[in-house]
């Protein structure tokens, strides 16, 4: 008796894995690349913005003349819907207060410092999250970039019956196909876990909207919002006349009485000024995937109860663990390297497939140069021109037009590929870019 | 050291193990059903006291320490591998069109609408419905919720896999109304009620 597949399920499944790859390729690129990169989100915004307060703590009172400082600064203009405290964690030691309009950096005793310019962090989080499109579009296309990663994984493995049998052999110095082949098959087939990991809950997170969207038609009376509160909790009910601030630090106060050892991430205010508002805690549980749990407080900082992430329904805590397995968040340093190695191997997954569907061709006799320099130009190219926003982050400033400085720049690579110029040449350029464009961009990163 | 570090690094080493044992019974000439269920087991073991030790947190933490091993031993292999010119598997994708065929480029918009559009309304529907039947299998509704939230990019890369692996148009179009099969009451249900 035989598990494996029939020879023309086999045949059937390398055409849908090429298929799906060669559709999707370029975009699964970009997004494996940034994912991988954005791994170091929160270290990134300091290399970034160099001079910003840095606490390992901040104390209640601190965070209450902040939050009311940030108010104060809002009047004249609407009156912020929400307003965020990040709070200074060991990875990003940093107060930022952010409103609907503004984010400050806070001084350690709570007067407001110089403004959040984080423009360079935010466009990589957005590029992998929505691919630069207006948010709903693309985070959805993400989210199907997700599903087609998922598909090329299960046509992956039916498309190779030796997968696993092959799993160790890595003819790494074979220079006539076999290699790359190997390096394709191998890093797939071991990084298997993670890429089903972080396509699954890519795929959850940008295809929540549609879900949510379709479920608020039918059972909730069209009311996005009320799907989500069996998930990740409730807002206190609206009513829009005025209040004073709410007792921030009363509600700190508690959570250090009460709950000593959780992190606290960020506290959110609901309809700040409000008689409405409400004040939540987020806190990280030690050893947990959620995101953390998060504790409401009514605006005299009295408790109110939790939303249940970490002891609440198992669905709950599903939908709350996805966030820090997609983004690695959840172990310190160590999982974050684990996580930008294996993003690496996904990347070059990505990369290679393309290459040996390529290389087969032209073995066939199918010689097609121009496509292969359009491809260099998406392998190559593309990380170049993202190292490029860099340097322009660093030269023009924070507001520098870093979604058109890489896209642009990506599509020029592209077409220059449709240049005469001989492919050996076009990638040597390339790769010549690409470590000039990074040294570059890591010297003004450092200066 | 705790009895859940005890327990988490207990599932670490026997992920690597597990990798390890899986290498030397892949090695041989012949296949070694013994280190092979060795090996699959030590894995299973990793997951199961990961999960012992700390939940989905200790799991996630012993299948990176289990990738990890695994990428020692290829970098080991490459390492080792001598330069070779092998031939290489010519196997055709059949993606495009050699000398003579004609490009079919609409048959291929229209394989890509297939995969790629059409399959967002069975997904979501059956998304639903899978919540609508844990409702009534008394579930909590956060539970259902989260089903529905999961379910629906999984039915999606199944409806992709199957519409790709038909070879006929009409086998394609057979898939996605059967796949749209649980939509239906659903949707009835929804606008009903």
């Amino acid at each position: 008796m035989t598990t494996a597949p029939d020879a023309s399920t086999v045949k059937r499944a390398l055409w849908a894995h090429a298929a799906m790859g060669l559709v999707a390729g370029a975009l699964l690129y970009i997004v494996s690349l940034t994912g991988t990169i954005a791994v170091f989100y929160a270290e990134l915004q300091r290399v970034e913005q160099g001079k910003a307060p840095e606490m390992t703590a901040i104390a209640p009172g601190a965070v209450q003349r902040a939050v009311e400082a940030a108010l104060n600064a809002e009047r004249g203009g609407s009156t912020t819907t929400h307003l965020y405290v990040h709070m200074p964690v060991e990875e990003l030691p940093r107060t930022t207060v952010t409103t609907d309009t503004r984010a400050t950096h806070v001084e350690s005793d709570g007067r407001l410092a110089n403004a959040e310019e984080i423009g360079w962090s935010d466009f990589l989080v957005e590029l992998h999250y929505t691919l630069n499109l207006p948010a709903l579009v693309g985070i959805s296309v993400v989210g199907v970039l997700g599903v087609m990663m998922l598909a090329l994984s299960l046509t992956g493995v039916i498309a190779h019956p030796r997968i696993f049998r092959d799993a160790f052999l890595l003819r790494a110095r074979n220079q006539t196909g076999p290699g790359l082949a190997d390096w394709h098959n191998r890093m797939s087939v071991w990084s298997l876990p993670f890429t089903v990991a972080v396509a699954l809950t890519g795929a959850v997170i940008g295809l929540g909207s549609i879900t949510a969207y379709a479920i608020a038609l039918l059972d909730y009376g069209g009311d996005i919002e009320a799907v989500y509160q069996p998930l990740f909790g409730e807002e206190g009910k609206p009513d829009k006349r005025h209040a004073p601030a709410p007792n921030v630090a009363a509600a700190l106060e508690y959570m250090a009485r009460r709950y000593p050892k959780v992190t606290i991430t960020y506290v959110t205010l609901h309809d700040p000024l409000t008689r409405g508002q409400e004040i939540q805690v987020s806190a990280l549980h030690a050893r947990r995937l959620i995101f953390g749990e998060t504790y409401r407080f009514d605006a005299e900082g009295r408790f109110l109860g939790v939303a249940g992430l970490a002891d609440g329904e198992l669905g709950q805590q599903a939908a709350a663990s996805n966030y820090q397995l997609h983004f690695g968040s959840f172990g310190g340093l160590p999982v974050k390297l684990a996580y930008v190695l294996f993003g690496m191997a996904l990347t070059a997954i990505c990369a290679t497939g393309t290459y040996i569907w390529l290389g087969k061709r032209r073995r066939r006799g199918h010689d097609e140069p121009r496509l292969l320099k359009a491809w260099d130009a998406v392998v190559w190219g593309s990380p170049m021109v993202l190292a490029l926003t860099l340097v322009a982050r660093f030269v023009i400033g924070n507001g520098a037009p870093f979604a058109a400085v890489f896209w642009i720049g990506t599509l020029l690579a592209l077409t220059i590929a449709f240049a005469p110029i001989a492919p050996s040449h076009f990638r040597r350029v390339l790769q010549f870019a690409l470590v000039v464009s990074c040294v570059g961009a890591g010297g003004l990163a450092l200066a | 050291m705790t009895g859940h570090d005890v327990l988490l690094a207990f599932a670490s080493a026997a992920g690597v193990a597990g990798v390890v044992t899986l290498r030397l019974a892949w090695a041989q000439a012949r296949r070694s059903m013994p280190l092979n269920a060795a090996g699959w087991a030590l894995l299973l073991i990793a997951i199961v006291v990961g999960w012992l030790a700390d939940g989905a947190w200790g799991t996630s933490v012993a299948v990176l320490w289990t990738m990890g091993a695994a990428f020692v031993l290829l970098a080991w292999a490459g390492l080792r591998s001598e330069p070779g010119r092998a031939g290489a598997s010519n196997r055709r994708a059949g993606m495009l069109p050699e000398s003579g065929e004609p490009l079919r480029l609409g048959g291929r918009l229209l394989t890509f609408t297939l995969v790629g559009i059409v399959p967002v309304l069975p997904s979501a529907g059956g998304g639903l419905a899978l919540a609508a039947l844990g409702r009534m299998l008394g579930w909590s509704e956060a539970n259902a919720l989260a089903l529905a939230f999961f379910a629906m990019p999984i039915l999606w890369m199944l409806i992709a896999y199957a519409v790709l692996m038909q070879p006929v148009r009409r086998g394609q179009v057979k898939v996605l109304a059967i796949a749209s099969l649980p939509t239906w009451p659903t949707l009835a249900a929804g606008l009903l009620s």
